[in-house]
C-alpha cells in the first residue's frame, strides 16, 4: 500500500518448537485506526511486542513510515502501550508523565499538565500511581504514550478494566487523536463492539495466523443484510435457490444455514419455492451481522 | 544518552524513600562502616590507607551492588521497556546505565571513603592507589551492570557478588584437576587486585598463605579493566540488540 505507515510481511515467532505467530502480514495506512482482533493467545500482543522492539521475530520483515532499515529511529516517532500500562508505582501521576517527558526529550514541560488534563488525572495530587484503580492506571498509561505527540500509537487492550464511562472516554480520546492530530492507531481489544465503532480497518488473527485483513467498508459489505434460511436439507436448498430462483449471491454457513444476500424483498417467493420443492423450512429470518458475529464466524466460534 | 540519565535521575529522586534515600543510605554508611570495621579489626585501632584499600573489597561489592540493582531494576518493573520502545540504540542504554551507577558510586561511596581515609591517614594514600582503586571499582560496575542488563533484572547483582566473593574458586578447582599452579592468575581478578594495591607496602606477599603475585599490578588492573569493558559491554549490547530472552526471574 502506498500510504502505509506500518507494513508487516510474513512475521513469525517461535519459542523453541512452539510457533506463536505464523506468517502474519499487515498494512496500516496513515491516519487510520486498525483493530487487531483475536482470542486470547492469538498472537496480538506478540505482534505488538515485535513492533516495539521488545522481542525479535523468528522470520519476517517490518517497515515503519516506509523504512525498514532503521526501525529504532522510526520507533522514536511512535508510542506503545503493551500489556498492562507500565508505570512507576511509587511515583505520582505527574511524576510518571514527567519521567516520560524527560526520557523522550520533549522540551515543553507544560505538556505534562496538558496530558494530565487530557486523561483526567489532574486531581490525583500526591497519591502514588500504585494506589490507582485499574482504570486510572490505564488512563495514565495512555497519557504517557500520548506525551511525545507520536505519529503512530500501538495500544494493547487500552480499555481493559475501564468502567463504561471510561471506555467511552478512551474511545473519544482515540477518535480525537486520529481526527484532530492525524495519529495512526493500531489497537487490540476484546470489546469488539468498541472496535467496530472506532476502527477504519480490521485485522483478524487466530492461533497465531492471520485470518483476514479488511477495511471497514469491506466489513460492512460482508456484514450486510441477508436472509438466513435453515431447512432439513441445506445442499438441496442451495440447488433450489440456484436452479429455480437464479440466486447466486448466497453463502452456506457451517453447512447448516444459508445466507441469501440478494432479492431480500422477495421473501415470500423464496420461502414458497423452497417449500414447494419438498423441503421443510426450520428458520427464515431477515438479519444482518455485526463485527462480533463476523469475527466468530471467521475464527470458528468461541470454543475453537 | 543525556535524556536517559536525566529521566533515571528524576525517577530515583521521586520514587519515595524506599529507593533513593534508603538505598543511598545503605551505600554510603554501610559500605563505609563495613570498610572501617574491617580495617580497624585487622590493624587494631590504627586506621591506615593501605589497610583500607586491602579490605575495601566488601565495601566495593556493596557500593556497586546497590546502585546497579536500583538502576537496572527498571527491567523488573518494565520501565526499561520505554527506553527500548522509543528506539534508544542498545549501546546508549548500556552506557547510560553504567555511567549512572558510576556517578552514584563515586559520589556516595568512593569520594566519601577517600576523604575519610585522608582524614585518618593523609600521608599514605597515594595517587596511584586512588587511581587503581577507582579503575577496580569501575571494572566492577561494568561487570555488575552488564550482568543485570544481560539477564534483564536487578537480581543479576547477586551473580556479581558471588563472582566477586568466589572469583578465585574456579582457579582452585582448575589447579586441583590440572595440577598447574594457578595462583599467578588470581592477580587478574578484582578482589585480589584490591588486596594487592593495599598490601604492596604492608608486607611481603610471598609470606602469605596464598601468595599474591603483585608484579605489574598497574598493567594487570588496566588490561583486566579493558577486557571486562570489551567483553561485558559487548555481551550486554548484543543481548539488547538481538533481544536475548534470558531471565533470572519472571517479569513483573
Amino acid at each position: 500500500m502506498e500510504n502505509s505507515v506500518i507494513t508487516i510481511r510474513g512475521l513469525s515467532k517461535s519459542y523453541k518448537k512452539h510457533e506463536v505467530l505464523h506468517d502474519f502480514s499487515l498494512d496500516v495506512e496513515r491516519g487510520h485506526i486498525c483493530g487487531l482482533i483475536g482470542p486470547n493467545g492469538a498472537g496480538k500482543t506478540t505482534v505488538m511486542k515485535i513492533m516495539g522492539g521488545l522481542i525479535r521475530q523468528s522470520k519476517g520483515e517490518m517497515e515503519f513510515f516506509g523504512d525498514g532499515d532503521d526501525l529504532d529511529k522510526n520507533r522514536s516517532r511512535m508510542s506503545f502501550m503493551i500489556e498492562q500500562p507500565i508505570i512507576a508505582n511509587n511515583m505520582t501521576a505527574r511524576n510518571n508523565i514527567e519521567y516520560i517527558r524527560l526520557l523522550r526529550g520533549y522540551p515543553d514541560d507544560r505538556r505534562v499538565d496538558e496530558i494530565l488534563e487530557l486523561v483526567g488525572l489532574t486531581n490525583t495530587g500526591k497519591k502514588n500511581a500504585g494506589k490507582f484503580s485499574l482504570g486510572m492506571k490505564q488512563r495514565l498509561g495512555i497519557g504517557m504514550a500520548l506525551l511525545p505527540k507520536p505519529e503512530i500509537m500501538v495500544l494493547d487492550e487500552p480499555v481493559n478494566g475501564l468502567d463504561p464511562e471510561g471506555i467511552v472516554e478512551v474511545r473519544q480520546l482515540i477518535k480525537r487523536m486520529q481526527e484532530e492530530w492525524g495519529v495512526t492507531v493500531l489497537i487490540s481489544s476484546h470489546l469488539l463492539s468498541e472496535l467496530s465503532e472506532l476502527c477504519t480497518d480490521f485485522s483478524i488473527i487466530s492461533n497465531g495466523r492471520l485470518v483476514e485483513n479488511l477495511s471497514r467498508e469491506e466489513l460492512l459489505i460482508k456484514c450486510r443484510g441477508h436472509l438466513a434460511v435453515r431447512t432439513d436439507n441445506i445442499n438441496k436448498t442451495a440447488a433450489v435457490l440456484e436452479d429455480k430462483l437464479s440466486i447466486s449471491d448466497y453463502k452456506v454457513i457451517h453447512g447448516e444455514e444459508i445466507h441469501i444476500f440478494e432479492r431480500l424483498d422477495e421473501i415470500l417467493r423464496i420461502s414458497k419455492t423452497i417449500t414447494d420443492s419438498g423441503l421443510i423450512i426450520t428458520k427464515l429470518n431477515e438479519e444482518g451481522q455485526n463485527l462480533e458475529d463476523y469475527y466468530l464466524e471467521k475464527v470458528g466460534g468461541r470454543n475453537e | 544518552m543525556n535524556n536517559l540519565i536525566k529521566a533515571e535521575w528524576f525517577r530515583l529522586r521521586h520514587s519515595g524513600s524506599s529507593v533513593l534515600s534508603g538505598n543511598l543510605f545503605i551505600i554510603t554508611f554501610m559500605s563505609l562502616a563495613m570498610t572501617l570495621f574491617q580495617f580497624i579489626g585487622s590493624e587494631g585501632l590504627d586506621i591506615s590507607a593501605m589497610s583500607f584499600v586491602t579490605h575495601a573489597g566488601m565495601g566495593i561489592a556493596m557500593s556497586v551492588m546497590v546502585p546497579a540493582a536500583m538502576i537496572t531494576g527498571t527491567f523488573d518493573s518494565r520501565l526499561a521497556n520505554y527506553e527500548i520502545m522509543k528506539g534508544t540504540p542498545p549501546l546508549q542504554t548500556v552506557l547510560s546505565k553504567i555511567l549512572l551507577v558510576l556517578i552514584l558510586n563515586t559520589v556516595f561511596y568512593f569520594i566519601p571513603s577517600i576523604l575519610l581515609v585522608q582524614i585518618f591517614d593523609s600521608g599514605l594514600l597515594t595517587a596511584k592507589m586512588i587511581l587503581l582503586m577507582y579503575v577496580c571499582i569501575a571494572k566492577s560496575i561494568v561487570f555488575a551492570t552488564s550482568i543485570c542488563i544481560l539477564f534483564k533484572s536487578g537480581v543479576g547483582t547477586v551473580i556479581f557478588v558471588f563472582a566477586f566473593a568466589f572469583q578465585t574458586m574456579p582457579l582452585v578447582i582448575l589447579q586441583y584437576f590440572t595440577g598447574i599452579d594457578m595462583s599467578a592468575a588470581a592477580s587478574w581478578f578484582t578482589a585480589t587486585q584490591v588486596m594487592i594495591i593495599g598490601n604492596q607496602l604492608l608486607f611481603d606477599m610471598e609470606d602469605l598463605t596464598l601468595p599474591l603475585d603483585g608484579s605489574y599490578i598497574e598493567i594487570k588492573v588496566i588490561i583486566s579493566f579493558m577486557i571486562t569493558v570489551a567483553v561485558m559491554i559487548s555481551l550486554a549490547h548484543k543481548s539488547l540488540k538481538d533481544k536475548w530472552e534470558i531471565q533470572l526471574t519472571s517479569p513483573a
